[in-house]
């Protein structure tokens, strides 16, 4: 007969009812006559009854951020990519090639620009990340604003009043995702507006006075029109290639309701 | 037949190849809810997890074309999950996969607690146990027990996520299964009245 040492390898298939027929009554041979093995393997089968049992409940649910930029990346596969991206579980890893072009465009920007005030650098940033994020917005739609900022709290653990669609100015809400500025700490609600990028940037936490945005502010960047300013520990930037007075009038209503 | 990259403008692409892209991506993302929970699982914290499977997603888009159509695309996925969370953590200096399972199948010894398959089903009532007790498993069982019995993949599709043999699959399998049997009935050990017999 089997000894115990045999048995062990055909046990979890034995359990799970995969077991080859010769093997089976090996086992069953085995067990019949040993109690130590009867034991494990009645173990093993109230474990795995049990995960069975509640396995549903186990099973997590995909946040919905998560689902929209991991639908996101499909666009991916249509960019010439020469190499896969090494690894890692970078924050910084969920748009692709983003970053570091972001990041080194603003840097870039602060040596060849003179960007040395940290507003500058940031407007620099912003600017580059809006043109950057809008070849990854999946064309989906109007997005519904109050879930996008429930999702928003529920994922990152701040509330967040996200701006909604406005018809009458030509203004719809496709996306909200965080920006890699300030170690994420950055919503980035991506809107269509006049049927053009816009950009609304929420930095939770940077206060004005690190920044020195006492007022609003215009900043032009790389041919972007960009307005900041912040309030209440936060500082907002709407981002566009626009002509300035009529920015200011989008800025108006995403300052009523953004705030 | 293999999926093929679609050019920069969608409408270029002839109808056909525009469809499998579409079927493939839809057919990959339909999986992340099982993604996200196994993630869960190997780096316990939401935001890692979803990292490991954003970036699971990115390099699944990206290597499309590898894909070998007709064969199963969820546990590709999952191979480039396992893959990438091993990577980091080498990266990091841990490697869940390096255990000593001959300390740990003798710290599987059985509690002799007298209880029926039942009574340990009915007991593990609370979402929160189960939970706790199969985090308490050392993660090369843990995730060796949850490709099977949450995730039902077959064994060889295990041993390919977790490059390890087919036979070491089955072993894991079966001591992580009873390691959480033994952490199951020993937290009921504490909750009174019932007090274990030998």
């Amino acid at each position: 007969m089997a000894d115990c040492r045999d048995v062990e390898p055909l046990m979890t298939p034995y359990v799970d009812g995969e077991a080859q027929p010769a093997d089976r009554a090996s086992v069953d041979a085995h067990i019949k006559a040993c109690a130590p093995c009867r034991a494990a393997a009645a173990d093993e089968r109230t474990a795995r009854e049990v995960l069975h049992a509640r396995r549903e409940e186990l099973r997590a649910s995909a946040p919905e951020m998560l689902r929209r930029r991991c639908a996101a990346q499909s666009a991916s596969r249509a960019r010439p990519v020469a190499a896969p991206h090494p690894g890692g579980l970078g924050r910084r890893t969920w748009i692709p090639l983003s970053l570091a072009a972001s990041i080194l465009l603003a840097v870039a920007g602060a040596f060849f620009f003179g960007l040395n005030h940290p507003v500058e650098a940031l407007a620099a940033e912003l600017a580059v990340d809006h043109v950057k994020c809008f070849q990854f917005v999946p064309d989906r739609g109007m997005v519904d604003s109050g879930e996008a900022g429930q999702n928003w709290a529920r994922s990152h653990g701040w509330a967040l009043r996200v701006p909604s669609s406005a018809p009458d100015r030509q203004l719809v809400l496709l996306d909200v995702r965080r920006c890699l500025s300030t170690s994420g700490a950055t919503a980035h609600m991506l809107y269509r507006w006049r049927g053009e990028p816009l950009s609304v940037y929420v930095l939770n936490g940077v206060p004005a006075r690190n920044l020195d945005v006492r007022d609003v502010r215009n900043v032009d960047k790389f041919g972007e029109e960009e307005i900041m300013w912040s309030r209440g520990g936060r500082t907002y930037a709407v981002v566009a290639r626009a002509r300035r007075a009529d920015l200011e009038q989008v800025v108006k209503y995403v300052q009523q309701n953004v705030e | 037949m293999v999926f093929r990259r679609r050019p920069l403008s969608s409408s270029a692409a002839g109808p056909s190849s525009g469809g499998q892209d579409e079927a493939f991506t839809s057919e990959a993302l339909s999986y992340i809810d099982s993604l996200y929970g196994t993630a869960l699982r190997l780096t316990r914290r939401t935001q890692d997890a979803e990292d490991l499977v954003q970036e699971t997603y990115l390099k699944a888009f990206r290597a499309a074309g590898q894909f070998e159509r007709g064969t199963n695309l969820k546990a590709w996925l999952f191979t480039i999950l396992h893959n990438t969370f091993r990577n980091v953590r080498r990266h990091d200096g841990r490697n869940p996969v390096d255990v000593n399972t001959d300390v740990i199948e003798q710290a599987v010894d059985r509690a002799g607690v007298d209880q029926s398959p039942e009574q340990i089903l009915t007991r593990a009532t609370l979402d929160a146990d189960l939970q706790e007790a199969l985090d308490s498993i050392p993660d090369a069982f843990r995730q060796a027990v949850w490709l099977r019995d949450v995730e039902e993949f077959a064994y060889a599709e295990i041993a390919g996520m977790l490059d390890i043999p087919i036979g070491t699959v089955m072993s894991r399998i079966s001591r992580g299964r009873r390691m959480l049997y033994e952490r199951l009935t020993a937290s009921k050990e504490t909750v009174p009245p019932r007090v274990a017999t030998r």
